[in-house]
């Protein structure tokens, strides 16, 4: 799963949904694997106005990339700073998580990720 | 243009397509015009089940001779594109024509199907009618526009729940140029079977290889039930071939089962049973898994986000769609494509769902 997708997911218990803790999940043990892949500007530009930039920014530092600034950079910045898209893109894109743990701040519940493919099913008392 | 239907026999199976309007005296499959044009596009057809009407197939294989070539013809496979079979003789050249490279006859759409070759169908539910009206619905025109003019200023997020193959979502994403009108989509899928899961990706991969100008973003693919580990207000759009055949029960997950087999664990037949029937279980009415999620509807959909559901009659889709728009009273349900009609009834429908905006017409 792409490291963007963690901007769209938190913890399947349905009482951590309300709390803030529960987004984003924390990647723990992660195993990454990364894909070349076509840049597409439109993409990139126009996806992270719906971001959540806050969670990112920790995803983005939990996995070891460096810091991303305070403020999403706006679409002039980016058209104008090609580095800057391209380092966007390969956190986004073309870097993805095959193996290891997605972890609730909130309950602690540990989802495994193995083949890239995180298991959201829960265990009977926690459903 | 001859209009023409489509027949099934009951007992043999075989299906066949007759001119039932021709446009003009004497024109048929080998004088209208209408079936040499390679881009001739038609709807997907439906299918007529018969016992009355005598299978041109099998008269001729019991009594020998041939039948009107010009008003009858054989068809070989059906589902996502129909070709024209290859009558009693396969070598017999005459008696028809059989379509290569879309070179002669009809198309019924011109974008591919994702090649879903490697998904174990003894554990994952195969495509079928419902996966093919699906695919039918997206890239039917209506929905091509709404679907364009709905995302110009966001790039939205497509979720399949219940993947299998992938054969949906991996055609949404193929395809993204055509259904969207641009490539900036991404597009995800949940699946409560980890052998679906991980076809999906293979299907989705591939599906991208093959129509590398054209497809999305795909994201991935997670396990889970319904849409439980996603945000709220997230999704753009929503794919849903739910278990929809009534049954008495739920199906119960066997004792000694895991939601992860590792590669050493070979899935018993009692496994495999569980996980197919996951793929078409629905409980009272064939609503129980539909109903939790029109339920959670409104807290999932983006405000701009719609949903395409997959109901056949016996699910009471007209019910449905009440209860839908009594979620509130911007809620819209609306017959985006249906096949195959029982009783008056249409057998499968698909149910556009989505909130009427301020500013939409």
């Amino acid at each position: 799963m792409k490291v963007l997708t963690l901007n769209f997911l938190t913890c399947a218990v349905k009482a951590c949904k309300s709390s803030p803790a529960s987004h984003p999940l924390h990647p723990k043990d992660a195993e990454l694997v990364q894909d070349e892949l076509e840049l597409n500007t439109d993409m990139i530009v126009n996806v992270l106005p719906r971001l959540d930039w806050t969670a990112l920014r920790t995803t983005s530092s939990e996995l070891g990339f460096p810091p991303l600034p305070d403020q999403p950079p706006t679409a002039e910045e980016l058209e104008a700073d090609n580095t800057k898209l391209k380092d966007l893109h390969h956190l986004l894109l073309e870097t993805s998580i095959s193996e290891g743990k997605l972890v609730c701040g909130n309950c602690g519940h540990e989802y495994a990720v193995k083949e890239g493919i995180a298991n959201f099913l829960l265990p009977s008392h926690l459903v | 243009m001859c209009l023409v239907t489509y027949f099934q026999h009951k007992h043999c199976k075989h299906k066949w397509v007759v001119i039932s309007e021709p446009c003009g005296p004497g024109m048929g499959f080998a004088t209208c015009d209408t079936f040499r044009n390679s881009n001739y596009v038609k709807d997907m057809p439906v299918l007529y089940t018969t016992e009355s009407r005598p299978c041109p197939r099998c008269c001729v294989l019991a009594c020998g001779g041939c039948y009107d070539l010009n008003s009858t013809r054989m068809v070989e496979s059906m589902g996502w594109g129909v070709k024209w079979g290859t009558g009693p003789a396969k070598d017999d050249l005459g008696i028809e024509i059989k379509v290569k490279d879309g070179c002669c006859g009809i198309q019924f759409n011109m974008l591919p199907t994702p090649d879903t070759s490697h998904v174990p169908y003894e554990r994952v539910y195969e495509p079928a009618e419902d996966s093919f009206l699906l695919l039918d619905t997206l890239s039917s025109d209506t929905e091509k526009e709404f679907l364009q003019n709905r995302f110009v200023d966001r790039v939205p997020l497509v979720l399949e729940i219940g993947t299998g193959s992938g054969v949906v979502i991996s055609f949404a994403n193929a395809h993204a140029q055509t259904i969207f009108g641009k490539r900036s989509i991404l597009t995800a899928g949940v699946d409560m079977n980890a052998f679906a899961s991980r076809a999906t990706v293979q299907t989705a991969r591939k599906a991208e290889q093959d129509n590398p100008t054209d497809h999305g973003m795909y994201l991935g693919s997670c396990m889970g039930d319904l849409t439980a580990p996603w945000r709220g207000q997230e999704i753009d759009v929503l794919i849903f071939n739910p278990p929809y055949v009534p049954t008495s029960e739920m199906p119960e997950r066997p004792e000694d089962f895991t939601d992860v087999p590792t590669p050493d664990q070979k899935p018993t037949f009692d496994h495999d049973s569980y996980l197919l029937a996951l793929s078409y279980a629905g409980g009272k009415d064939g609503m129980e898994t539909t109903d939790r999620l029109i339920e959670s509807l409104p807290t999932i959909l983006s405000t701009q986000g719609c949903a395409y559901i997959l109901f056949c009659a016996q699910n009471r889709p007209d019910e449905a769609r009440q209860r839908i728009e009594a979620l509130g009273p911007e809620w819209r349900a609306l017959m985006a494509r249906s096949s195959g009609k029982t009783a008056g009834r249409e057998k499968l429908q698909v149910l556009r769902i989505w909130r009427e905006l301020d500013n939409d017409e």
